[in-house]
This record gives C-alpha cells, structure tokens and sequence, in this order.
C-alpha cells in the first residue's frame, strides 16, 4: 500500500478496530469480559493518550480502569463491558471528529461506528450512537438520509432477528421484546458479579454497605476539577460520553455501586483522570517535559489563540 | 428571571441576619440532619460486641490502685484485672463513658459478661448484652461526640471558603458516611473510644488551622490536644507524627527542632497524665507497662485476624478503610492547586498521617476502624474542592476583564493568581 493510503481513505488508523470487534462481538454473541476490559482499556488509553499526547499521561489515566477490572470470566457482566466499550469507542470517535484542524465528519467513518457500536451491544448502544452522532452532525451538510439509514440499518437488522428468534422459538405473532431493544437494560449498567468474581465475598459484602454508593465526595471533587475544561476542545465528548454513562447508572441502573458498575467507574474515572493530568502538566513544566502536554486547540471553528486563552484561563 | 429572583430572595434573608446568625443557622441544619441520621444506631441497632466488656472497664476507675506485691502473679484478681483494662484502651473514653453511667445512676456494671468464644448472635440469645437503658446513654454520648466533630469540620471548612452554604455541604458526606453515622458497627451506634476519638482528631485539626501560627503558645495547645487524642485511642497519635512531619519540613530553622520537641513533650506529659499507671514503679515499669501495651495490641490484632469473617489481603483492606484510592490522580491535581493556601499544609499532614498510619496499622476492615480515615479524607477532599471553588470565582472576573484570560495567560499558569493567595502564602 502507497504510503499516506490511509489517511486517503479517511480512515484512522486506531478506528479500523471497530469492525474488527463489531464482527467479533456478532460472531460470538457475548464477547468474553476479560476481552472486553482490554479493549475498553485499551480505547481509554487511546482516546487520553490523543488528548494528552503522551503514552505516559494515558497510561496514568487508563490505570485505575485496568485495575479494577476483574480480568474473569463473568458472563453475567459481559453485556455491560460490551456496552461500555461501545460508548468509549464512540468517545474515541468523536474525539477525532472533533480534533483541533478536522474537516466534516465522513459519512463512512459515522456508518462505520454507528453499525459497530449497534453490534457491539447488539440493541441499546445503537440509541446511544444515534444520539452522540447527531449531535456530531447538528448543523453540517452531509447526506442525512445516507446518516440516518446508516444508524438505523443496525437496529432494523436486530429487530428482525429477535423477532425472527422469537417467531420461530416460540411461534410468537407479535414482538415482545420491544422494551429490551428500545430501553438501556439493567444489567449494562451495573453487574455485581463485576466485582464479586474477582474478590472475595467479604470485600464485597464490606463494599456494598461501607463503600458509600457512588463515591459522591469523590463526585463533587472531579466537577470542580474539570469546570475550568469546559471549552478545551475535547470537552464535550468527554464530559457528555461520562454524564450519559453516570445518569444512566443512577436513574437506570437500579442502586449501583462504584465498584459494581463499569459505566460509573469509566465516567468518573476518565474525565477526573484527563482533567487531573492535563491540570498537573499545567502546573508543572519537568512534568510536562517528561510525560507531554494535551493537544492544543479548541477543536473546529476555533483558533489557536483563542483555544491558548482558554487553556490558560483554567 | 428565576435566578434573579432566588438570588434576590436569598440576599434578602442573608441581609436579615448577621454572619454569626448565618453560621449558627447552617449549624443547627447540621444538628438537625445529623441528629436524623443518628437516630437508628442510637435507639434502634441491636448489641454489637464488646459494649458490655465497655460498660465493665468505664466503670472501673481509670486510676491506678497499687498494691505492694513482688511480682503480678501474686497481685490479686481484682488488681490485674485493671491492669489488664489499662493495657487495652487509654482512659479518656472510659473517663467519658464513666461518667455518664455514673450520672444516669449505674454505679456497677451488669452480672453478665460477654463470651468471646461464642457468635453475636449466640450471646444476644443468651442475654449476654448491655440493658437498653445503659446503652442508650452511651450512644447519646457517642453522636453529642461525633457532632461534635461535624461542627468543628464545618468551623474548620469556614476557614478554606467563607461560604456558609458550602462549608455545610461539605460536611454532608460526613454525617451520611456509612462508617461514621451507619447503621451497623459504626462510630456512633458502636460502644468503644472511636467516636471519642472523632472528635479529639477534627478539634485537633481546627486547633492547627487556628493556632499554628502563634508560636509557642500554640504549639503547647496543640500538644496538649494530642496527648488527649492518644490518650483516647492509641492510633491518635498519628496526629503528633503528622504535626512533627510539618514542622520538621514546613519550619524554619531551629524553629524545625524546637516546635516538634515540645510538641512531643506536651503530649507526651498529657497522656502520662491521663494513664497513671506508668507512675506506679521506676522508670523499669513504664517500660514493662509500655512493652506490654504493644504486645497485647498484637495478640489482639493476631487473634481477630485469624477470624473467619476477616478480610487478609492487604490490598481489599486497603480499598475498604480508603475506598478513594482510584481517584489519586485527580485529587493529586486538586491538591497541587490548593498548595499555596495557608490551610494546605496542615490539612495534608493531618489528614495523610490518618489515612497512612491507619492503612499501614489496621489489618482487618472494621466500620469503627474506617471511620477515622473516611472522616479525614472527606475533610481533606472537599477542603481542596472549596479552595477550588474559590479559585474559581477569583479568576473569573479577571477573565471576563482580559477578554478570555490574556492577562493569565502572560501570567502563566503557575503564577499565583490574586490577592488572596498573596495574602494566604
């Protein structure tokens, strides 16, 4: 291949795993977690490591994900890292669409990712790409029918084939499972066996009561920290990926626990964790000598001194 | 519109009332709250173990007896017996606990004594549990002292963000901390020296943040509040260790020798004071009763550690007494932030020789055990969130006046930002 073929098609390199594991997931049905922690880690850490262009930094950031993951087998939890790793592929997505000095989003790359994070967790995720990239899209001029027939391509094929199953399983005339396929289920939201698997019962037991649900200090905390972030460039990815992952947990996810629920765990623990290193760099050039600066800009439309003022001003 | 009208509304009500109405309403807000939240482990939780053996050691006297025997084998019962309770716990909670058993008329503990060999449940079946009128008295004591604590936490939040409303909310995670105002096992409804102790550690910290510039005058308070706080439970002597840390590093001088030394030697006279049974014999016995205490603490820590129902990997303790280590990065940041503050460095090393003391000592996760380490963290986490918040507001302005942060950016990000970090550095 010519060199500089890939950026011709459009196509980041990092992105062309989406397919990959979209066909992956709907080849096997449940994508075993401990696979699907490392992807998820390994999408945070490029998704910070492209914030914060240091290896070190995203590294730092990816840490505390990587090590409350229970790297076992546990089926019960599988839906909700498949989810979970669907919404941070679409973060990476948006991140690059976003990037300081990006042009109009292409058409195949959101098809692409639409298709895949629908596959990924086969029904929910495809509400949540719809919505992440229309918002993406609000105001551009690309082809909407082309957009909307590719997000909605996913989820009439996952319709017709539950209610295939469930026509030839159960002689069903009429679809049942409108509720699971339209709404966020339960168990990606929050999965006790995430934790319970990989410790003992009685550090579960002790965390279930002691363990003060979802760490509101650390809550507080982290929105006071990444207040003055609101108009870096990959604000809105990063701040709307974690505030959709934190209120569907508490207001779907029926008494989620911190150390129960990956969504929560990825929506504190990222932003605070970009914030906190992007914060830290500021604040002291060796470390920024030693483990890089975030990329400058205030993503498109917005120039680079204005971006500058707005780094500076927090 | 909305707004308006409620900021309106609220500088109409602020206006009515002067600073010190305005605090001492937010205080009785926190009254109130707490006293809700403390009401099922006062009245309604069922016996926790250990309260009668509580009952039994608060009303034996916290004095001394001497008797002139040789060795202790030929001490009578009654004489090793306190002895025995002198080793197990300092006085002051049983000073404290004496004497409300005592003013709510129990001269003498209860027949009954716990079996240690048998479950909770088996002993509560078999009646082996302090009466509910004992009890309660006791664990009214123990929220008067845990409030106690809150309102100092508040006092002390005022002085990082004079906001009233904030300096409140950031006590909340305090009086709703599972470990602190729980229901099962914690420092309120639990009969032992944690709650007791609570207090002792938050009046500490305000002491430092009041006092620590007032020379010798202060060091001596704050010596004598931390021998009270080692005189209460023995883990408060982390306390000293942090205030040595700090003048020892932040002093100047000799300033760095002699503030730690009669820090050292405050508290040290205080808890000598408050234990009189390293009086009873030469300077050999002090260091016999001394060796003694260390090594019933590792009997003690050894046999509940071999309990089935106990944590042993060091690691999970670690994450169930300090449940905030995931978020190391971004409060590390937070913290860099509030650097500058004249509040900083006390708080840092008050509430890191807490947190490391206790995740070094403790081996088994217990409430009462995580109580002091959850209740030093969440002081520690919203005071550098309210320095934050401050920061925030100071540069706003300046902002709106640069168009968008010129004049900080000339200035650099690491260069202080206005009068009040100035002021406070």
């Amino acid at each position: 291949m010519p060199k500089g073929a890939w950026s011709r098609l459009a196509i980041p390199r990092g992105m062309a795993l989406v397919p990959v594991i979209a066909v992956l997931g709907l080849a096997a049905g449940r994508v075993p977690v401990p696979a699907a922690a490392a992807a998820f880690a390994a999408t945070v850490f490029a998704g910070a490591w492209f914030i914060l262009r240091s290896p070190i930094s995203a590294a730092a950031a990816a840490a505390p994900i990587a090590l409350l993951a229970p790297w076992r087998y546990c089926p019960q939890a599988s839906n909700m890292a498949m989810f979970s790793l669907g919404a941070a592929m679409l973060w990476l997505l948006w991140l690059w669409l976003v990037r300081p000095g990006a042009k109009a989003p292409n058409i195949t790359l959101v098809a692409l990712a639409a298709a895949a994070a629908a596959a990924l967790s086969t029904t929910c995720a495809t509400v949540v790409a719809a919505s992440a990239v229309l918002y993406m899209l609000r105001g551009k001029s690309v082809r909407r029918g082309a957009v909307a027939a590719a997000l909605l391509a996913p989820a009439a094929i996952s319709v017709y084939f539950h209610w295939l199953g469930e026509r030839l399983m159960y002689g069903a005339s009429t679809f049942s499972l409108w509720r699971e396929l339209l709404l966020l289920r339960y168990d990606v939201w929050s999965a006790p066996a995430w934790s319970i698997v990989s410790h003992t019962w009685r550090y579960d037991d002790i965390m279930s009561q002691f363990a003060s649900g979802i760490q509101w200090t650390a809550v507080a905390a982290a929105c006071v920290l990444l207040y003055p972030f609101r108009s870096r460039w990959w604000a809105p990815a990063t701040f709307t990926g974690g505030a959709f992952l934190f209120l569907g947990a508490v207001f779907l996810g029926g008494n989620p626990h911190f150390h129960y629920s990956l969504p929560v765990e990825a929506a504190l623990l990222v932003p605070a964790g970009i914030g906190g290193l992007a914060r830290i760099a500021e604040q002291f050039p060796a470390f920024r000598r030693f483990a890089g600066r975030e990329r400058a800009g205030g993503g498109r439309g917005q120039s680079p001194a204005a971006s500058a003022a707005s780094r500076n001003a927090s | 519109m909305s707004d308006s009208l409620l900021s309106r509304i609220f500088g109409a009500a602020a206006r009515l009332l002067s600073p010190g109405a305005r605090t001492a309403v937010f205080g009785a807000v926190l009254t109130y709250l707490f006293a809700n939240a403390a009401l099922r482990p006062v009245f309604l939780e069922p016996p926790p173990v250990d309260e009668i053996t509580w009952a039994q050691r608060s009303l034996t006297p916290w004095w001394f007896p001497y008797e002139a025997a040789s060795t202790m084998k030929n001490q009578s019962p009654e004489y090793r017996l306190q002895y025995y309770w002198c080793l197990h716990h300092p006085t002051v909670a049983r000073i404290v606990y004496g004497s409300v058993l005592r003013g709510a008329g129990f001269g003498a503990p209860p027949e009954v004594e716990y079996d240690y060999k048998l479950s909770r449940i088996e002993n509560l079946r078999l009646g082996n549990n302090l009466p509910y009128e004992m009890r309660v008295p006791l664990r009214i004591t123990n929220a008067v002292f845990v409030l106690g604590a809150v309102l100092l936490a508040y006092f002390g939040l005022l002085r990082v963000h004079p906001s009233r409303a904030l300096a409140a909310a950031s006590v909340l995670p305090i009086i709703y901390e599972p470990t602190i105002a729980g229901p099962f096992n914690s420092a309120v409804g639990y009969v032992g020296a944690d709650a007791v102790l609570l207090f002792m550690l938050a009046a500490f910290w305000f002491a430092w943040l009041a006092l620590k510039d007032r020379g010798l005058a202060g060091v001596l308070v704050l010596g004598a509040i931390a021998g009270a706080t080692t005189a209460t439970k023995l883990n408060g002597a982390l306390v000293i260790a942090g205030a040595v840390a700090y003048y020892a590093i932040c002093g100047n001088g000799w300033q760095r020798l002699w503030r730690a030394a009669a820090l050292c030697a405050v508290a040290g006279a205080v808890f000598l004071a408050l234990n009189p049974i390293y009086f009873r014999g030469d300077l050999a016995w002090a260091w016999k009763v001394f060796a003694d205490t260390v090594r019933q603490l590792m009997r003690l820590r050894d046999v509940t550690g071999q309990e089935s129902w106990v944590l042993d990997n060091r690691r999970e303790v670690a994450m169930t007494l300090f449940p905030y280590l995931p978020f190391v990065i971004p409060l590390a940041a937070l913290a860099l932030d509030a650097g500058r503050r004249a509040w900083f460095a006390p708080t840092f090393f008050w509430a890191g020789a807490i947190i490391a003391g206790n995740l070094a000592g403790v081996k088994i996760f217990l409430p009462t055990y995580a109580a002091p380490v959850r209740f030093a963290s969440i002081v520690a986490i919203m005071a550098i969130t309210l320095s934050k918040i401050a920061d925030l507001r100071e540069k706003r302005p300046e902002a709106d006046a640069t168009s968008g942060g010129g004049a900080l950016a000339a200035r650099g990000p690491g260069a202080p930002a206005g009068a009040r970090e100035a002021k406070d550095a």
